[in-house]
């Protein structure tokens, strides 16, 4: 019976977004006249905030195909001054005025085509300070595979861009963004962060409309931002790629492989030097090699909204097969290939109230490897050890983004199933998973806004849990006031920010039976936090 | 592309196509594990039965997600086999025709002790929780359903006496466990308290008795050294020492390790509703706490009674700590956690580990009394069985289950011992029973390697049987519809060749495939509940344990077996032995006439060496088995000449023509003479069965 209830309910984010979609919003005056007109609302899918300064066209970071990129944990903010160029054919305007020339004035040469140089900077951040009430660190119960915001780990995100444009009839650029996470030094006193290169990569512009970029790079589509979520698309691989841009189409290959560090995929071991001592060796290296496929449809609408666009999104993995030695007995165990694949749509509709208002829809199944995602080591496999075809994931997401005057309202919430390999149908490793988080906002005066952020997830298991020997679902209720300090003016997206949150968490008895049986939290039903954070980002790396 | 059928179940689906492609498992079956109805067992005869013994970690490896710490090339570590691939092989089970299923523990385990793991379940840490290794609970029910399905009931092995590793005795008090104690233990103890026992100093002073006396001078140089994780056995209980000599009884200390899971039971759920203040099996009070078993009963000049107290109070060999099962709180935790199992998984029976390890029923009379014996015994003595028994039966029948079977395994060869545990008392509160059966220890020494393997006489076959009559309850414990099996434990005692705590029938000296046939051959025609060890029929032959659990998916290579190969001579011996049981009722439930034995060894060439001949006789039929025991002789059932040259009678009239019907008869016939009597020929190590034509 919960099963079809949480299937009813992915009905919902359809009724929402047909609600939410233009049909309604065509009531309203545009909103965008003399504003400028933001990359963000030309693709339309993902909000943008808008930019205070529009900078100079030649320090922009320009555009790139490809999905987008940026850290797990940020949204996807990604702000720049577009290039102006022509909306027919995409050509770079060269922004310059013709002076007009008298007809016995000589003709003056053109000046040559300089190439420049640009650097710029971005970065995406968050970190706050708050108390459990118990005098320890608070933590953000969670029982779903996504779940809402209000009290994250810091991270940050220094994004480094150059660019040199033209080159011939190309635009190049070098991308590299630098993501720390764990513990602060000044809360720990331990003088190390954990650091990631999260994009590393050259990309080659041509025309504005293809791109061909090589390297290591986060590539994604659009987020569920209070969820932290990339429901469609969202890989880390090395690789490279190819997109293609024109009038409302957009089509972006890639093709990328990773090698994590886990005992599925890799293994060395010592064995005997051939002359003395010992030789480190590689005994296992599994490649997983990922490549996608999505395009973009502008349905309806001008670039600049309110418009409709259809996404078509396919993946394909692949793990190549392997040889593990058992550390215990020295005998060795085959590990066979493994393929998934993923297919998904995306729905998506912008332009509508003000500022960042939009609605997109999600819709991905995965099956086999792809159900673990890229960066994921497979579980629960079948008597042959494949994942495929017995894993599946399915995924109905929505994100939707509501502004009007002083008052805003940001809406989440995804349905999604996993299903594991292992023939046990009554297993805890299978479940369906319900999240929805509503954040409303308000402008009480100036930069003071108030915010209420409301949640609530739950998972169903289709198994026992094996410490209760009975069947739970867990769940967890959260309430989020929050006195928000947005000095940059109101709106969902507009950062920086500073926020004054007090969090009351209620987990049900499933929820606190994920806990072992040692753990404090297992016995804390009610859970506060009160803390202090701040959230900005700027220029920060997009796809 | 195939979607898993984990996506569609029936339900309701709601318009979108979205929802479609969802799908929804109807979770009531795991909501109502505990409700589900339980099979009745009305139509079950114990008497029908063919128990087929599992190790469930050597069988079939059908969940690959549970391969947690798997060494499938070392034999004392887990290997993977589990309760799916037990389900996957439910087939071959049927095909070979046994008719019940004993399947090793199934609780969650001590990981690991002294490099060897817990593949076979013995060393339990949570009573209440299933072994991850094999399954979960959804899984273990789905194996017994299945079985069901197919009409093969499911008994669960189940352990009682003991725990696992799940603390150490801290002797000096330093709060760790120490592998090795100078100078402590026992025989210290006996320094201290008893006086020197070493001679010319030997003054065992009157503090003690001549029995600790003896133990202290047996035991004084092995017992100088210790180890905390598991000393020997102290009548007076493991005892703390310091340099400045003793400081009361030993502290135990719960190990925690959590990587091996030797850490204190995690405590039952809210709906077990058992008190916080009831304690648990993390409870010092809940153990004896004497130390590790150290003589045996048939050991030394000991009195009886302190060998069997030390045998029933301390803690098993390999650190498995003793149970306080005189404990009425104990007594209750135990009863309860196994009535859950019966509860959530719908198992048709119990075999009890250690049985001889828990109480004294045997008379007292038999024993030259101890004058430091602490425990009471005797056949009217409830004790822990007495309690566990009764109310189990009670329990399976109010879930709608009758026949519940309880047999026990006492590794004794002492038959009277054995049959104690089969006997009723009476008490303070009233009459209650114990045991339906036992596992037929006596004549596993007696018969099988004696008489099968090592030629003995076959007489003592007919002296076993003779003594079962004194040393057996004769009555039943309990109706079916009360929850008994309505039948007396005389009848159901259960036979085996080997089991895993014994080597190979093929592993002795000299066995041939044929002694084992010929043991076969005796076993599924003698009356009793006849017990197969895995792999018999694919003929294993380990040594002793853990050469004795081989993996039953590896086949036997040496013999040119595939895993499960149904095709071989062998395997179709075993399968048609078992139908001919099972096609006839006489073999199953017909009482038993001896007609024939020798009193000569079999390897003694004589007329008749070697035989034994029987009836079972039943209403419907009566048929006269013979088997030949020697190596060497074909054997007649006639006297030789020099003592008179009669034959056998039986109560087949004259003119009779027999059959026999076994699977190697081969169409031979015998006519029973004019005088009454048959002389039937058996080839060495044959057998016949035969029937009125």
């Amino acid at each position: 019976m919960r099963r079809c209830i949480a299937e009813g309910v992915a009905a919902l984010p359809m009724i929402v977004f047909l609600v939410a979609s233009p049909a309604a919003a065509q009531d309203e005056p545009g909103t965008d006249e003399g504003q400028p007109v933001s990359p963000q609302a030309e693709d339309g899918n993902r909000p943008s905030p808008p930019v205070p300064e529009p900078l100079p066209p030649e320090e922009s970071a320009g555009d790139s195909f490809g999905a987008g990129i940026g850290p797990e944990e940020a949204p996807t903010p990604p702000q720049e001054t577009p290039v102006e160029r022509d909306e027919d054919t995409g050509a770079p305007a060269t922004g310059e005025a013709r002076t007009p020339v008298a007809d016995d004035v000589p003709e003056l040469e053109e000046p040559e085509e300089r190439t420049s140089h640009h650097f710029g900077f971005g970065s995406y951040g968050r970190l706050g300070v708050g108390t459990d009430f118990h005098g320890a660190t608070p933590q953000q119960p969670q029982v779903t595979a996504h779940g809402p915001r209000t009290v994250q780990s810091p991270y940050l995100e220094l994004d480094l861009y150059y660019t040199i444009d033209p080159v011939g009839p190309y635009l190049v650029r070098t991308v590299t963004t630098l993501g720390f996470t764990d513990d602060l030094f000044h809360y720990t006193g331990d003088w190390s962060a954990m650091l990631a290169l999260r994009n590393v990569y050259a990309e080659f512009t041509y025309r504005d409309m293809l791109s061909i970029w090589v390297g290591s790079r986060s590539y994604r589509g659009d987020d569920i931002y209070l969820l932290d979520f990339w429901p469609l698309d969202n890989l880390n691989t090395v690789g490279g790629g190819i997109g293609f841009r024109r009038d409302r189409l957009e089509i972006a290959w890639h093709i990328g492989v990773n090698r994590l560090i886990d005992e599925y995929t890799y293994q060395e071991a010592d064995v005997p030097d051939r002359l003395f001592g010992a030789e480190r060796i590689v005994l296992m290296d599994r490649q997983r090699l990922v490549t996608s496929l999505g395009g973009s449809y502008r349905l309806w609408g001008p670039p600049g909204g309110p418009a409709i666009k259809l996404k078509v999104y396919l993946e394909l993995h692949y793990l190549a097969s392997g040889t593990m030695r058992r550390e215990e007995d020295n005998t060795t165990e085959h590990l066979p290939s493994d393929w998934g694949w993923t297919g998904g749509l995306q729905l998506g509709s912008w332009g509508w109230g003000e500022r960042d208002s939009h609605a997109n829809l999600f819709l991905r199944f995965s099956q086999g490897l792809a159900a673990y995602g890229e960066m994921g080591i497979p579980f629960g496999v079948d008597e042959e050890k494949r994942t495929f075809p017995g894993a599946s994931e399915l995924v109905v997401g929505l994100s939707v983004n509501y502004e009007r005057g002083r008052f805003g309202i940001l809406g989440a919430g995804y349905v999604r199933r996993f299903t594991d390999a292992d023939p046990n149908i009554y297993d805890e490793d299978d479940y369906w998973e319900l999240v929805l988080d509503v954040r409303p906002w308000i402008v009480v005066f100036g930069p003071i806004q108030l915010a209420l952020d409301l949640s609530y997830q739950q998972r169903f298991p289709y198994g026992m849990s094996p410490s209760a020997l009975e069947l739970l679902d867990p769940g967890i209720l959260q309430v989020a006031p929050m006195i928000v300090f947005a000095p940059l003016g109101p709106g969902s997206y507009v950062r920086p920010q500073i926020r004054l949150v007090y969090r009351m968490a209620y987990l049900n008895e499933g929820a606190l039976d994920t806990y072992a049986f040692e753990d404090p939290r297992r016995y804390d039903e009610v859970t506060h936090y009160v803390g202090l954070q701040v959230e900005w980002w700027y220029n920060s790396s997009y796809r | 592309m195939r979607i898993s059928a984990k996506c569609f179940l029936p339900s309701p689906r709601w318009l979108l196509a979205l929802a479609l492609l969802g799908g929804c498992v109807d979770t009531d079956p795991v909501r109502e594990l505990r409700t589900r109805p339980h099979r009745s067992n009305a139509d079950v005869d114990w008497r029908d039965q063919v128990i087929y013994q599992v190790m469930i970690d050597r069988f079939e490896n059908g969940d690959r997600s549970n391969d947690f710490n798997v060494e499938p090339n070392v034999p004392a570590r887990y290997h993977g086999g589990d309760w799916r691939g037990l389900i996957n092989r439910l087939d071959y089970i049927e095909e070979l025709g046994v008719t019940t299923l004993w399947i090793s523990p199934v609780v969650r385990n001590v990981e690991d002790d002294a490099g060897f793991a817990s593949y076979h379940g013995y060393w339990a840490q949570d009573l209440l929780r299933p072994n991850p290794h094999f399954g979960d609970l959804m899984v273990l029910r789905e194996l017994v359903d299945a079985a069901h399905a197919r009409g093969i009931l499911v008994i669960l092995d189940i352990v009682t006496n003991h725990m696992g590793q799940v603390f150490f005795y801290d002797i000096n008090g330093n709060g760790r466990p120490d592998d090795l104690l100078i100078g402590g233990g026992t025989s210290h103890t006996c320094v201290q308290v008893c006086g020197s026992p070493i001679e010319p100093e030997r003054d065992c002073s009157n503090a003690c008795s001549p029995d600790e006396c003896e133990y202290c001078e047996r035991g004084y140089s092995y017992l100088e050294r210790i180890t905390e994780w598991d000393p020997e056995y102290d009548p007076r209980g493991v005892q703390a020492w310091s340099s400045l000599g003793f400081s009361g009884d030993s502290a135990i200390r719960f190990l925690y390790m959590p990587e091996i899971n030797r850490t204190p039971p995690a405590p039952p759920p809210d709906w077990f509703d058992w008190p916080a203040s009831r304690g648990w099996f993390d409870n010092d009070s809940w153990y004896n706490r004497r130390g590790r078993v150290y003589t045996w009963w048939h050991e030394g000049p000991y009195s009886v009674s302190f060998l069997r107290e030390q045998e029933t109070l301390g803690d098993f060999p390999g650190g498995l700590k003793d149970l306080n099962t005189d404990h009425p709180i104990v007594q209750d935790a135990l009863t309860r956690v196994f009535q859950h199992w019966i509860e959530v998984a719908d198992f048709d029976g119990f075999r009890i580990d250690t049985l001889k390890h828990i109480d004294r029923p045997e008379p007292l009379e038999w024993e030259d009394w101890w004058e430091g014996a602490t425990t009471e015994g005797g056949r009217d003595h409830r004790g822990f069985w007495g309690e566990f028994c009764t109310r189990i039966r009670s329990g399976a029948a109010s879930l709608g289950k009758q026949n519940f079977f309880m047999f026990g395994e006492a590794f004794d060869g002492n038959d009277a011992l054995l049959g104690a545990y089969t006997f009723p008392g009476t008490d303070e509160n009233g009459p209650f029973g114990r045991l339906d059966s036992v596992f037929y220890f006596s004549q596993k020494y007696r018969v099988i390697d004696g008489v099968f393997v090592n030629g003995n006489p076959t007489v003592e076959i007919e002296r076993l049987y003779t003594e079962r009559a004194t040393n057996y309850y004769d009555q039943s414990h309990a109706s079916r519809a009360e929850g008994g099996i309505g039948l007396p434990p005389q009848q159901v005692l259960v036979g085996f060749l080997d089991n895993h705590d014994l080597h190979r029938f093929l592993f002795h000296s000299g066995a041939t495939v044929e002694m084992l046939q010929n043991a076969l051959f005796y076993l599924l025609t003698w009356d009793g509940i006849p017990c197969i060890y895995y792999g018999t029929e694919q003929l294993f032959d380990g040594g002793n344990d853990p050469a004795n659990r081989e993996d039953m998916f590896l086949g036997n290579p040496e013999r040119g077996f595939a895993p499960f190969d149904t095709s071989h001579e062998h395997f179709g011996f075993v399968r048609d032995m078992i139908a001919l049981r099972r096609g006839h009722v006489a073999l199953r439930r017909g009482g038993v006439q001896v007609r024939w034995t020798t009193a000569t060894r079999a390897d003694e060439e004589r007329r008749d060496a070697g035989l034994f001949a029987f009836e079972r006789v039943h209403d419907e039929e009566t048929l006269l088995v013979v088997i030949n025991s020697s190596n060497d002789f074909e054997s007649e059932t006639c006297a030789p000449a020099s003592e008179g040259g009669a034959c056998m009678r039986t109560s087949f009239g004259p003119g009779t023509t027999l059959r026999d019907i076994s699977p190697r008869g081969a169409g031979y016939t015998v006519t029973v003479a004019g005088d009454g009597t048959v002389a039937v020929t058996v080839p060495p190590r044959g057998g016949r069965v035969l029937a009125r034509e």
